[in-house]
């Protein structure tokens, strides 16, 4: 979630509140060493990995057929999952911000559900739902409409399993905004909808850019939920992180890690535009008030 | 545009904001609603904003019925009290905002709404301001552009909730003097809300005092503070001292006198002498002295009871008295006043 | 009738309704889906299958493991966090931007990684294995990767809340005679807890789920390194969807626990540091 206070300089303590340098010394090491071990590690090995036997490899590891297809599919279906959970992301912000209504907790509590489900299991309703086996299987294959082992399942997989980020991101941004220079437009005679286009969206922009990518990170990185509604049709079903299973699980360690790293550029993307994000909000709330 | 608030009442859960309140706004008069925090005041000019809805009782607006009228037909300009003005617009937008949302419906074109705004913003002197962001502007400022732009729609009432409340004494000053001018160049009909009671009475042509969701008084700053209505629009306008009922001067107890009344008197009501003048003068011992500017401030300990008395003189009066820390005298209460004993301070 | 309190801000009825149609069909029906599937075996039979001795195993792993993992995260979450807020070092800002990492990269690249630096040519391998440390196919090894996922959510809930201390407590705390450590101990530590408990019980949630990032390092070894989610994955593969079912809704108990236990954490949270948040007008 954006901090806007994350951004701010540690300020200067006097001294009869700070620790001894050798104590704090120690704690700052430690710390790097953690964050040196689980997180730059990982990031250096899947280049290291990746670029292991040259650009051309590389290069050439992704334009095999079959991850040029992956890497549509997970265009396509990135796209998807993003563009309606913007939407829903949108509306349910505005009447969990801006509204108290019956009810509101619990809508709030069930539009988290998603982070506390395992994805496997995010998977798995869907082919329950429209697998073969499924409640409406029977329905679908008599007219012929495929949706699990198929692009729709892999669609609908990751809209649920990234359906709370848009909405996450907004929530507090607009509830922190407040309701007034709304009421300052309805007064002014605008609108509903020139009240939401003029005002708060551009009130919420930042929140609503961080919003879209880390639910675009996570729709392009979905590993659990997407393979268990996949059915590994090659060419076909497998989008980037199941390309990277199966050439991992192939030992075709360096192609994998090939794919991996378009991955990893994409995390890498995600958390500078968060660093933006949080730097503007910052910045804005310097400004204001 | 006179306004008519009749028999409302708002409750937000368990509390009551507003209890049956009736109010008459008389077009193109200055309105204030004094109160304490909690008082209900904001709420009142919020339901008249149409920004809340009444639990019950009606508005009427120039003789029509408005209680359901939406806030945006309203045709009422609000100045927020932290001014609401929108962070990602120039003063020049923020002014412009409301003419430009509605310009289809008013039939203007946007050559016209920029010749508009920036006359308006060259009538209150701040066309050199045009281009900036509220974030770019002093307190003073952005209160300024926050009443600009609601004048802009042409409303037929003003209302501002606290306008004066964020900013600091000097520019407070100004400000209150520059709305009072404002106010007399195009007659609108205005209603604020403050809690600063010199600020009601320095600016308004009527003063609506409440308190606890009711009204306690209406009248001109000189009826609420020379007769007040009730011990809470006397304590509130101003400081007091109080006279226990026994001390209190016989043959003026009110009618429901047995003697135990308490009396108050303002501190500057408050006459000081070295010798005793008469059979009510009480003797005091003066306790501290604080001389700054023109009006010396004084601390005085009851002899008898050992009550604290605060009075007020003159600079000359207090010299021509000359009594220091420690040196004992008597005081006369001038205008000593009787409430029936149902309010506490 | 909805249920609401009034506004004058439009749009309340469209976006409710659009907001509750969406999260049934997405959500709430596909999950009804699931529990009734499971609810197609018998109650000796879904016993059978959710308590059998294979996947007791995987539950005892999961829950072991990620509590492991949300233990670890807590310490050194609660460090990092610490270091981050309090001290000013070259690199701070990256270190920042940084801890987000696991939440942005997917789960099977860091599971990948994560392989590779600990199998016995990798980077850490190399070095551990002589000493004796086996981290890859291990219960280790699924520590590791849970670790790993888990690590924003510590530092993420207890971050603004170290911010947001008054400077001015602890140098009360010190000038009525406090030690440093009294002073960590008996002011800064009660504050922040309702946070770390909350930070911790999030990477815990986040980890009893967790697929991607396992799989690859666990070696998927029956009764051994198997976790709850990967024995769904291997019921699909049998085509036993109603068993898939009924290990899936035991998790999706765990889910709901810990989110009502979440929600109580943060609850308790707000009452606890925000009195009187009650909106009231003057």
């Amino acid at each position: 979630m954006i901090e806007q206070a994350l951004r701010a300089e540690p300020a200067r303590r006097s001294e009869a509140t700070d620790e001894r340098p050798v104590v704090r010394g120690a704690l700052i090491v430690v710390a790097l060493l953690f964050v040196a071990v689980f997180l730059v590690l990982p990031l250096l090995v899947v280049f290291g990995q990746a670029f292991a036997k040259g650009v051309v490899f590389y290069a050439r590891a992704i334009e095999e057929p079959d991850s040029l297809a992956a890497i549509r599919l997970t265009l396509v279906t990135a796209f998807a999952a993003v563009s309606l959970n913007l939407v829903f992301g949108v509306l349910a912000a505005w009447t969990i911000a801006k509204f108290r209504f019956f009810g509101r907790s619990v809508l709030v509590t069930v539009i988290d559900l998603p982070f506390a489900i395992s994805p496997v299991v995010s998977g798995l309703v869907f082919v329950l739902l429209f697998g073969a086996q499924g409640w409406l299987g029977g329905w679908l294959s008599a007219h012929d409409i495929r949706i699990v082992f198929a692009p729709p399942g892999i669609v609908l997989a990751t809209v649920f399993v990234t359906f709370p980020f848009v909405a996450r991101e907004l929530i507090p941004v607009m509830q922190a905004l407040g309701n007034e220079e709304e009421e300052a437009a309805i007064v002014l005679g605008a609108s509903g909808l020139q009240t939401f286009f003029r005002v708060t969206l551009p009130n919420v922009k930042w929140g609503l850019m961080y919003g879209i990518v880390i639910c675009n990170a996570r729709a392009m990185g979905e590993f659990g939920a997407v393979s268990v509604v996949s059915g590994h049709v090659r060419g076909l079903t497998d989008t980037i992180p199941l390309q990277v299973e199966i050439l991992y699980n192939g030992y075709s360690f360096t192609a994998a890690f090939a794919m991996a790293s378009l991955l990893a550029f994409l995390a890498i993307a995600t958390l500078v535009v968060k660093s933006l994000v949080e730097w503007r909000l910052s910045r804005e709330s310097k400004d204001g008030n | 545009m006179g306004i008519d608030v009749r028999a409302v009442s708002k409750r937000f859960g368990g509390f009551s904001a507003l209890e049956d309140v009736s109010l008459e706004v008389r077009s193109g008069e200055l309105l204030a609603l004094l109160g304490p925090s909690g008082s209900g005041k904001t709420t009142l000019l919020r339901i008249i904003a149409g920004l809340e809805v009444a639990d019950s009782g009606s508005l009427i607006f120039h003789g029509e019925d408005a209680t359901a009228r939406r806030a945006r037909d309203r045709e009422v300009g609000f100045v927020f009290q932290h001014y609401a003005l929108f962070k990602h617009m120039t003063v020049f937008e923020n002014v412009a905002f409301g003419l430009s949302v509605k310009r289809r419906r008013l039939g203007l074109t946007r050559a016209e709404i920029a010749r508009k705004v920036g006359d308006l913003l060259k009538l209150v002197q701040m066309d050199w301001l045009a281009d900036r962001y509220p974030s770019q502007l002093s307190g003073g400022q952005r209160q300024r552009v926050a009443l600009v732009r609601a004048l802009a729609v042409e409303p037929k009432v003003v209302l501002l909730d606290e306008p004066f409340g964020a900013l600091d004494a000097k520019v407070r000053g100004e400000l209150r003097r520059w709305i009072r001018r404002l106010h007399d160049e195009i007659h609108l009909t205005s209603v604020f809300v403050t809690h600063d009671q010199d600020e009601a009475l320095e600016v308004a042509d009527r003063v609506v005092i409440m308190n606890q969701g009711k009204i306690e008084q209406i009248g001109t700053p000189e009826e609420v503070y020379d007769r007040p209505a009730n011990l809470f629009v006397y304590t509130f306008l101003g400081n007091v001292n109080l006279f226990r009922g026994r001390h209190a001067r016989e043959g003026v107890h009110p009618e429901n006198g047995g003697g135990e009344a308490d009396a108050y008197v303002r501190p500057h009501e408050i006459e000081l002498f070295r010798e005793r003048r008469s059979e009510q003068s009480v003797p005091i011992v003066v306790s501290h002295v604080r001389a700054i500017g023109p009006i010396v401030r004084l601390e005085l300990k009851r002899a008898d009871t050992g009550d604290l008395l605060e009075a007020e003189l003159t600079k000359e009066r207090y010299r021509e008295i000359g009594l220091a820390v420690g040196e004992a005298g008597f005081v006369d209460p001038r205008n000593l006043r009787f409430f029936e004993s149902d309010y506490s301070i | 009738m909805l249920l609401k309190e009034r506004s004058i801000l439009p749009g309340f009825v469209p976006a409710w309704s659009y907001t509750v149609l969406y999260v049934s069909l997405v959500l709430l029906i596909p999950i009804a889906a699931l529990v009734l599937k499971a609810a197609t075996l018998s109650w000796p039979h879904f016993w059978a299958v959710v308590g059998s001795p294979r996947v007791v195993a995987s539950y005892r792993l999961s829950l072991l493991a990620s509590l492991a993992g949300a233990g670890a995260n807590a310490v050194f979450g609660l460090l990092i966090a610490w270091v981050l807020t309090r001290y000013r070092f070259p690199g701070r800002r990256i270190v920042d931007a940084l801890i987000d990492l696991p939440f942005a990269m997917p789960t099977a690249v860091a599971g990948i990684a994560l392989t590779t630096m600990f199998s016995p040519v990798g980077l850490l391998g190399r070095a551990l294995i002589p000493l004796g440390v086996k981290v890859d196919f291990t219960p280790l090894g699924v520590g590791v990767a849970l670790t790993f996922i888990g690590l924003p959510f510590v530092v993420r809930t207890v971050q603004p809340v170290l911010l947001d201390l008054d400077a001015e407590v602890e140098e009360a705390a010190a000038s009525l005679g406090a030690s440093r450590a009294q002073t960590v101990l008996r002011v800064i530590l009660p504050s922040i807890l309702p946070s770390w408990l909350t930070g911790f019980a999030l990477a815990f949630a986040r980890a009893l789920g967790e697929y991607g990032s396992v799989v690859f390092i666990s070696g998927n070894l029956p009764g051994k390194t198997e976790i709850s989610p990967l024995i769904i994955i291997t019921k699909l593969e049998q085509f036993d969807y109603a068993g898939a079912a009924a290990v899936a809704t035991v998790m999706l108990v765990f889910s709901f626990l810990l989110l009502l236990l979440i929600n109580l954490l943060q609850w308790w949270s707000a009452r606890r540091f925000e009195p009187g948040a009650r909106r009231q007008p003057a």
